[in-house]
């Protein structure tokens, strides 16, 4: 490495307004999300302890609801259990697409490679979202919110697992390598120092992107009532609301506040992502290439 | 054998593997249930009102009970399921349009949906592949520097988010109807078509419209690449037209691109179910929120075989496309 090269150095990410800004509102909505509730005196998923239907005011500062709820309690619920299953499937579902995607990939065997490949294939093409929405709606009274997390993990691999083998297949056969497997370095350094900060990146991009398609499949399972409505996410809010036929009666802030929070914490997890991305990039390139 | 006869072998295979095991997911599904379909759905259709006597509860069950071989081994329980469902289409009777069968109403809405999710994901992926060559060929940076923060900001935002904000933007900004289409009578099949277009231009308006923002990224990525490659660099100096060179880039940037256009029908087809309720669209979706309000497990379970058999026939539609633009498929002996 020369010393000449420039380095992008931790403090200038950290400086950055494009990586401070989503990272100060990211942390915010988490503080909002996971420690405001635990400040809470009642269950804000309850009906009737709020007026029915108040307009943005200083006493409920995002409205209330038909049901006698407020808005300004429940968002930080929905939120929170939203974030938790869609983390849950993304973590289940990036373990599975790395286990298949790799063995895959790094199998001696073409049979082998064949099967996963297909199964791949095959869990890519199938329409995940009915078949969740059936599971959901057979068993709402067993579900918990982490275990609506898991089952999702359980089907939404196929597009991690397919990119992680592309990405692996490729690394195995790249110049950089093979060079330092014919300089004979050790396994584990070529898997510490060429494998991991290329994995690293994508091991960030997939649960991020798992995430945002779980929160899809969250909410759209959810307007359709397939879903243990009675627990508080953004999806069943949005149902709730549409079920008491909010936009007709014009109590927009029922519907649109849990959208707009689920819209700022998913672009500050995105952006967040992009630029942590850049930094490992930046450092794969200089420091540990 | 000759290659594109492989491939299309294949290429059928796999759809057929595909729909096998939304067979064997959704006749899974059925038998796990926590309570007794049977007992289930008479006790509603008495709870419901209807005037049955004893023996017509009976002989019900008894049909219902036959339909599911409940009381045989589990092998020969899937070997039923598996020929009722592929064959006779005996999917039972269903709760929420009794006394439907589940057949009929699925087979009615199979066709719109499928003409939907076609043209969605067709069209969205035209119009963000089309843009991203544009995009990353421009001489307008600024254009293109603002289709693409549009579509960073954009993707990754639930697509259910995005409908529903255009509605809440559509209806309380905007302030203006959902067109519909009135009810006509149909006299041909290409009357029908007509009808069915009309009815689908507005949830395919809403589908395109925040549907295009993956092609486009990926598109212009390549293009931006493929530009620098030999063959252009080539064609280039010999004095090719900027068209041409054009088309050439869009040629052969099309075909990474289209993998993503068959792999991400399920994707699309989740946007689809969702508009087709929200649009009230005679599609799988609306009648899939009906099953979900009335608890109709037999018309969720024929709905669940059915939306694997559709997305499986769409890509397998696409992927009978792809020799056509791929030579390399077409001519033998050839990677």
């Amino acid at each position: 490495m020369s010393t000449m090269a420039y380095v992008y150095r931790f403090k200038e990410l950290v400086l950055k307004p494009s990586f401070i800004i989503p990272l100060v509102i990211f942390v915010g909505m988490i503080i909002y999300a996971f420690v405001y509730p635990l400040t809470l005196t009642i269950n804000p998923g309850r009906w009737y302890y709020a007026p029915i239907a108040q307009p943005p005011s200083l006493k409920h500062p995002f409205g209330t609801t038909s049901t006698g709820q407020d808005v300004f309690l429940l968002v930080p619920i929905a939120l929170r259990n939203t974030i938790t299953i869609s983390f849950v499937a993304a973590v289940i579902s990036v373990l599975i697409a790395w286990g298949i995607g790799s063995v895959a990939a790094l199998s001696q065997s073409q049979a082998m490679r064949t099967a996963l490949l297909t199964l791949t294939d095959i869990i890519c093409v199938l329409p995940g979202l009915p078949i969740l929405m059936v599971i959901f709606f057979t068993w709402r009274d067993y579900l918990t919110i982490p275990l609506i997390g898991v089952i999702m993990g359980l089907l939404g691999w196929g597009f991690t697992a397919r990119a992680v083998y592309s990405i692996l297949y490729s690394l195995r056969h790249r110049t950089f390598v093979l060079t330092s497997y014919f300089t004979g370095l050790a396994m584990y350094k070529i898997v510490l120092k060429d494998f991991i900060p290329y994995l690293l990146r994508y091991l960030i991009i997939n649960i991020v992107g798992t995430m945002m398609w779980a929160m899809g499949n969250e909410v759209t399972a959810s307007i359709f009532g397939a879903m243990k409505m009675e627990e508080v996410t953004i999806g069943t809010t949005i149902h709730w609301a549409m079920y008491y036929q909010a936009l007709l009666l014009g109590i927009w802030w029922w519907l649109a506040m849990p959208i707009i929070f689920l819209v700022i914490f998913v672009l500050s997890l995105y952006i967040l992502m992009i630029e942590i991305d850049k930094y490992i990039f930046a450092r794969a390139r200089v420091t540990w290439g | 054998m000759h290659p594109l006869i492989k491939y299309v072998l294949q290429r059928v295979a796999l759809a057929l593997l595909v729909v096998w095991v939304g067979i064997t997911i959704t006749f899974i599904l059925s038998r796990l249930m926590p309570f007794n379909a049977a007992e289930l759905f008479i006790s509603r259709m008495l709870a419901q009102g209807h005037s049955l006597t004893g023996e017509e509860i009976e002989n019900m069950k008894k049909q219902i009970l036959e339909l599911y071989g409940l009381d045989k081994p589990i092998i020969v329980q899937y070997a039923i399921f598996l020929r009722n469902y592929m064959i006779t289409g005996e999917m039972g009777p269903s709760f929420a349009f009794f006394p439907s069968n589940v057949k009929d109403i699925i087979g009615k809405a199979l066709p719109w949906s499928i003409t939907l999710l076609l043209l969605a994901s067709v069209i969205s992926w035209l119009v963000g592949n089309g843009l991203g060559v544009v995009a990353a060929l421009t001489k307008h940076r600024k254009i293109s520097s603002v289709l693409e923060n549009i579509a960073i900001a954009f993707q990754p935002i639930p697509f259910a988010v995005l409908a529903l904000s255009f509605l809440i933007f559509y209806l309380l900004v905007l302030k203006l109807p959902i067109p519909g289409a009135a009810f006509v009578s149909i006299t041909s099949p290409f009357e029908m078509f007509i009808y069915m277009l009309r009815r689908a231009s507005f949830p395919l308006l809403v589908l395109v419209l925040f549907g295009w923002f993956g092609g486009f990224v990926g598109m212009k990525a390549i293009a931006l690449k493929m530009r620098e490659e030999d063959f252009i660099v080539y064609a280039f100096l010999q004095g090719a037209s900027t068209r041409s060179i054009r088309f050439m880039i869009f040629r052969n940037s099309i075909l990474p691109q289209f993998t993503t256009l068959v792999l991400g029908i399920s994707r699309v087809f989740v946007g689809s179910l969702l508009v087709e309720y929200i649009f009230n669209y005679p599609g799988i979706g609306y009648i899939l929120q009906s099953a979900i309000a009335n608890a109709d497990y037999n018309l969720m379970l024929g709905i669940l075989f059915f939306a694997t058999v559709a997305t499986a026939v769409a890509a397998l539609i696409l992927d009978l496309v792809y020799p056509l633009i791929d030579p390399r498929i077409r001519y033998p002996g050839q990677g």
